[in-house]
């Protein structure tokens, strides 16, 4: 056998290039002690809506009174909205709230131009690079009952959750050992050499191929031109270590010994820029027992049909939510990030007990956003507007330049 | 984007042809335009006369019925006409016009009519330019396993794809090209699926030393469950308890199951070795008619004294748990865990020692579990009550003292291990392995040969993999990309050995491997052979298969039968039964909606879904084996169960139990490798008609609902659909949606009746709702119920409905309705076994093939095994 010179591949080129461009991208990886001041969103989402008269204010505007299950928002009036009106139009109950984040269904994402991805992927692609994790997303515990299948790619594939507060913890702040880095770069070294052989192969057979099946294999080709790309990015971040934080490795536990835990871990990833786009999902395995109520499934209370003791209980799971998310918010304004961080809360469904997928329960917080505490949109049907634009604001004030997202009609007017 | 075309309201179903020309034409065309004569143009008579006597009473210009009007429509089809002569044929077709209250226009017209009209729709598609083909289609998850499994002859103890993201499917299945995308994400899955395949395959090391554990009393001191009695028997007879018990049930206190127990000679680390192991265990059943029963009921304890004390083997690991978290690596090391499989069951004869001897794979840090799957359960609480009452019986006054101080000592919860309650008693157990019969094993022989690997043999071992792997003959030059990456390697200081297995994981990531490449146009020989195998075996094909495709054979449809007929009597061709029937009835999506563990326990403390699903499985593979007829998915008056499932349906099932079918036999068992007799299911017969057939089974009743309680909406919708095959349109936008009340006294047919008086709503609910009605005597896991509790009140359950015109008044009367559409399920179930065999949504030009099929098996009934095979012949499968 003789032996081969070593041939200059296209992978050599992409690697000595994609450092090269990456580093602009690396500024915070000389990150002083201050949090970056790029910005940063968050999104936390539940499979089953709220009930409306607990969440949505009855008066409109900044003064307006704040229902029962929003009153740990008080101190934060200024600081956020919530938006009666908004939704995506569709239909479907469960089958409808995966759109939460996107606007579009599954079924329709083969008609938009970029498919049905949803606001923290979409972000995440924009801010690739900049942070360890261009989006972390998470979930408070199992899907064990309804799941919010909150975070979609463009190519319409669902990204699952960390369900556990220590994976989370480890992945964020816990360095890989000096012999786990460098297994890691071989490993990319290896997979990198790989997709140079089977791009090859993938372009040879194209050639063969009828035109719709071309078309077919550029999904292929895209995905290996895409991993290349965050295979050197992820590259770059693997001998740099993670921030140093104060705070213990958690422990795993139910939804409810899980969800406060989370809330802080994601604040501490914003404040050390271990990454600026996250969602954390409040999945249906929701222990209903942790709020002192009889143990049934969250799904369950949801399916209320307007009994009292189920709807009461109902009630007492989205308070919990809610008063861990101001807590969140609090916590955020105090760190001086609130401002440069939008945090979303909603749900795919309305009314989890009708399964409709109409005014969906959305407040926004954060952001630099002229807030007005309860903006009433347009109920009428001619004039309703697409919860996509309030995503497409939230994109430009992010700093992505786009003119669309999803469905949306143009920005949503008052908050700016 | 598109707008979902509105549907015509007289006219609510969508077949997949109609649903596709109605997203193709009806939008731009508009049917009151039509001014063109009828008449004109050779229309045959047979079916003017037809639409003259029968449609255009109501469908005149005049009357407009429907917003349709046919007095103006051309024979002569063409793009404007053809989507509304597609509505009349299924209408005549699926006999839903005239309406049942008019004149009913003579069987043998109706179908000339219908021929007809058939045969002009498929002229004039044919000559449509239009792309019908298979879109390239990627292996899906489970074909991906299995392809793995058999190109490499490998053992996997975990899921290599529990990351991969789910499939999205069309029409139930996971077979659409369209559908099947490809993502950086799955791409990276793939890449680290390769590693870990290529590693488990290839083994140039020498082969591993085989080990041996012998394991004392007790084998488990993790759980502490059985702790108490340990130490009591230590305290009076001053030496080590020579056995461990188990006396509780697996899931005893409900989820997160617990009361599993690992051995924890080998549980820290699990086995070093991926491999074969063989396990052997001698245990016995002690005290099995020990309780009482009659005062054992005050405790519903789920102990049945009737049943044999039965051991199961079960995997685990802890491998990716935090060694120093004690916590959690006791709660994984006792309690269920995702990636477990169940290997074995035993049923152990009473008072006597037995060697029980099982071979199971263990991955790397893998160990083996014991459980007591058919134990009392809740057996701190429950059994702690029942000594309690017994003690001053059962126990002398020293041990009465010794029970007092230490109830009073520990709350009493130990106590049971005293006295005599039904448990396994373990002995001795021992594992040794890996066992390697052959070294290298056979999945590096697969890839090397027999003889020693050196770099200049590469070309080679590349060539002859990709050809396994891609399904078809390979040229050298077709892995010229593959091959420069080992030299690349090899150059980079890689050794040769190394350097070859980075090639293996490129040809497992290539396209070639992971999508199914087929020509344009006539399918080639082995493009065949893999629609075969990927239709009953979910896998690729294997060596007879392919060297039919080499002798050019696989054109010929009688060869095509021969081989399925040979496929189907392979074990592998359980994935067709499996993949088929999630798909077709949506099976998979038994579970996904947890029924409420607060009512309906018994789903969990018998372990019901998986009996749900074999006993659907088993009904499926019962005419699939008999070639039985498929009326029998409608109504039957026989079905499968074991004892759990039986108790659930209120069955006796040594008085109901038949012989059953030798040819069903073998499929019967359900233990693994040990070997228990009492877990077997058994044919039954049914005492009454309200169980037999789909509509029956707890399976498709709870999968048709959401855990907590029933639709007739959804359930009518999954019949429509699944069944009849005529799905209805989705809703409108903007309606209001029931809002679910359970507070008063309306019944959910009640409020839905409100919702069917908006004529927007009417049409599609009057369809929709009946067999809806007729399965609320079905609670949401599949219970017989007479009654809905409402708040305060019991309200008698109101089953009656009107099915093709005709009252029914409960699901026996509706099944009997049903049984008179068999022509249109018989269509249904071939369209399903087409759309999955073929990877894409059917045309209107597939039709004579469909007819084909169906003409030929009515006299039958339309036996399953016929159908399958009917459609492995037809020349559908031939063209891309």
């Amino acid at each position: 056998m003789k032996p081969h010179p070593a041939a200059v591949t296209r992978r050599h080129f992409l690697r000595g290039t994609g450092t090269c461009i990456a580093l602009p991208f690396l500024e915070t990886l000389a990150r002083a002690d201050e949090p970056s001041p790029n910005h940063r969103f968050v999104c936390v989402a539940n499979p089953f809506g709220m009930i409306a008269d607990a969440f949505f204010p009855e008066e409109s505007g900044f003064d307006a009174t704040l229902p029962e299950n929003l009153t740990a928002f008080e101190s934060l009036r200024g600081k956020f909205t919530v938006f009666s009106n908004l939704d995506h139009g569709i239909s479907g109950g469960h089958a409808g709230t995966h759109a939460f984040l996107s606007g579009v269904r599954t079924q329709e994402a083969a008609t938009m131009p970029d498919g049905n991805v949803t606001l923290d992927q979409f972000l995440g692609e924009a801010n690739a690079g900049r942070t360890r994790f261009p989006v972390l997303n998470t979930s408070a515990g199992s899907n064990n009952g309804g799941s919010c299948e909150l975070s979609w790619t463009r190519s319409g594939v669902l990204v699952p959750a960390v369900q556990k507060v220590s994976r989370v913890f480890r992945m964020l702040f816990v360095d890989e050992t000096t012999e786990q880095a460098a297994g890691r770069s071989g490993r990319y070294d290896r997979h990198a050499s790989i997709l140079d052989a089977v791009s090859e192969q993938a372009h040879a057979m194209n050639r063969r191929l009828s035109q719709r099946d071309q078309a077919k294999l550029d999904q292929y080709l895209t995905s290996v031109r895409e991993v290349e790309r965050s295979i050197e990015q992820e590259r770059a971040w693997v001998h740099r270590p993670r921030p140093e934080v104060q705070f213990a490795e958690p422990k795993d536990g139910t939804v409810t010994e899980q969800l406060p835990i989370l809330f802080d871990l994601i604040a501490l990833a914003l404040e050390t820029d271990a990454t600026h786009v996250a969602t954390i999902e409040v999945p249906g395995g929701f222990d209903a027992r942790g709020v002192g109520l009889e143990p049934k499934g969250y799904h369950a209370y949801s399916h209320h049909g307007k009994d009292p003791t189920l709807m009461d209980g109902m009630r007492q799971i989205e308070k919990y939510q809610l008063d861990h998310l101001a807590r969140f918010v609090a916590k955020l304004d105090d760190l001086g990030l609130l401002p440069m961080t939008q945090v979303l809360f909603g749900s795919g469904m309305g009314d989890g007990s009708a399964h409709t997928n109409r005014n969906l329960p959305t407040l926004l917080a954060g952001g630099g956003f002229k807030h007005q505490t309860h903006m009433v949109l347009p109920a009428l049907k001619e004039q309703r507007i697409p919860l996509c634009n309030l995503y497409l604001t939230m994109a430009q004030r992010f700093g992505v330049e786009t003119d669309r997202f999803g469905h949306s009609t143009g920005t949503l007017g008052g908050l700016t | 984007m598109t707008t979902e075309p509105q549907a015509l309201p007289a006219c609510p179903r969508g077949s997949v042809w109609s649903r596709i020309l109605q997203r193709v034409e009806l939008s731009c065309c508009v049917l009151s335009a039509l001014v063109i004569l009828m008449g004109n143009v050779c229309p045959a008579d047979e079916l003017r006369a037809l639409v003259t006597d029968s449609c255009i009473g109501c469908h005149d210009n005049a009357s407009r019925e429907g917003d349709l009007s046919l007095e103006n429509l051309d024979l002569k089809i063409d793009q404007q006409n053809a989507a509304t002569w597609l509505r009349v044929l299924e209408q005549i077709e699926q006999g839903d016009m005239p309406p049942p209250d008019a004149d009913q226009p003579a069987p043998q017209r109706r179908e000339t009519a219908a021929r007809t009209l058939e045969d002009r729709l498929v002229a004039f598609h044919s000559n449509q330019p239009s792309d019908r083909s298979t879109v390239l289609r990627r292996l899906n998850r489970t074909e991906y396993r299995n392809t793995i499994r058999d190109l490499l002859h490998l053992q996997f103890g975990s899921d290599l794809t529990s990351e991969f993201p789910g499939d999205q499917r069309i029409d139930g299945f996971a077979s659409n090209g369209e559908a099947l995308v490809t993502s950086s994400f799955l791409l990276r899955q793939y890449l680290e699926a390769a590693e870990e395949i290529v590693d488990q395959a290839v083994h140039f090391e020498p082969k591993p030393e085989q080990r041996q554990w012998t394991m004392q009393p007790p084998f488990d001191r993790t759980t502490g469950a059985e702790q108490g009695q340990a130490v009591a028997y230590y305290q009076k007879l001053k030496q080590p308890q020579p056995y461990q018990d188990i006396c509780q049930r697996i899931g005893a206190g409900g989820a997160p199951y617990g009361q599993y127990h690992p051995l924890d000679d080998v549980s820290d680390q699990g086995v070093p070795v991926a491999g074969w192991y063989r396990i052997r265990i001698q245990a016995e059943a002690k005290f099995r008619h020990a309780l009482k029963q009659e005062l054992f009921k005050r405790w519903p304890s789920l102990w049945d004294e009737a049943e044999p004390i039965r051991l199961a083997l079960f995997t685990a690991t802890l491998q990716g748990i935090d060694p120093e978290n004690k916590e959690a690596r006791d709660f994984a090391a006792k309690h269920e865990q995702a990636g477990q499989r169940h290997i074995a069951t035993w049923d152990l004869p009473d008072d006597e020692q037995v060697w029980l001897e099982a071979r199971l794979w263990l991955e790397k840090g893998q160990f083996p579990r014991l459980g007591f799957p058919n134990g009392p359960t809740n057996s701190n609480y429950r059994m702690n009550t029942y000594f309690s009452d017994l003690a001053v019986s059962t126990l002398n006054e020293e041990e009465l003292t010794e029970f007092e101080e230490r109830k009073n000592k520990y709350g009493g919860w130990i106590s049971f291990h005293f006295g005599e309650s039904p448990r396994i008693r373990l002995y001795q157990i021992t594992l040794e392995g890996p066992i390697n019969e052959l070294w290298p094993p056979q999945s590096h022989r697969v890839l090397f040969g027999d003889e020693t690997y050196d770099s200049g043999q590469a070309e080679h071992v590349l060539r002859q993999f990709a050809s396994r792997a891609w399904r078809r003959p390979v040229e050298s030059s077709e892995v010229s990309p593959i091959t420069k990456l080992v030299r690349t390697s090899e150059s980079g200081g890689m050794g040769d050995q190394a350097a070859i297995q980075e090639g293996l994981k490129a040809i497992l990531c290539s396209p070639e491997f992971l999508y199914r490449e087929e020509q344009s146009g006539l399918l080639g020989n082995y493009d065949i052979a893999s629609r075969l195998s990927y239709f009953l075996w979910a896998s690729m094909p294997d060596e007879r298969l392919l060297q039919r495709a080499a002798a050019g054979e696989l054109n010929k449809p009688e060869v095509r039968r021969e081989e399925a007929e040979r496929m189907l009597a392979d074990p592998r061709s359980d994935a067709f039964v499996d993949e088929f029937l999630d798909g077709w009835l949506q099976l998979r999506k038994l579970g996904s909606m947890a029924p409420d563990p607060h009512r309906f326990r018994v789903y969990y403390d018998d372990h019901l879904e998986p009996a749900m699903r074999t006993e659907t499985r088993l009904n499926f593979r019962y005419l699939l084996e008999t070639n039985g007829s498929i009326t029998r998915f409608l109504d039957s008056d026989d079905t499968f169960v074991n004892q759990e499932l039986a108790d659930f349906y209120g069955i006796d099932r040594v008085k109901a139990a038949v012989d059953p079918d030798p040819r069903i036999e073998r499929f019967l068992r359900q233990d693994g490798v040990g070997h228990s007799p009492s877990t077997r299911f058994s044919q039954v017969k049914l005492a009454d008609r309200r169980r037999g057939g789909l509509l029956g089974q707890a399976s498709i009743l709870t999968l048709t609902a959401n855990g907590v309680d029933t639709s007739p909406v959804i359930r009518g919708v999954w019949l429509l659909e699944n069944i009849l095959g005529t799905p209805p349109p989705p809703p409108p936008p903007d309606i209001p949606a029931i809002e679910p009340d359970i507070r008063g006294t309306t019944t959910i047919r009640e409020q839905l009746q409100k919702h069917r008086e908006s004529t927007a709503c009417s049409s599609c609910h009057a369809r929709i709702d009946p067999p809806g009605f007729a399965l609320e005597s079905f609670d949401p896991i599949g219970s017989w119920r007479g009654h809905y509790r409402l708040k305060d009140q019991h309200v008698p359950i109101d089953s009656t409905g009107e099915f093709d015109g005709n009252p029914f008044k409960d699901i026996v009367e509706f099944k009997t309705l049903l049984l008179k559409r068999q022509d249109l399920f018989a269509r249904c179930v071939v369209e399903k076994l087409l759309v999955h065999a073929l990877g894409r949504e059917l045309d209107i030009t597939d039709r004579p093939a469909i007819r084909t099929i169906l003409e030929s098996t009515r006299s039958a009934q339309y036996p399953l095994r016929d159908l399958v095979l009917h459609v492995v012949e037809s020349p559908l499968l031939l063209t891309k």
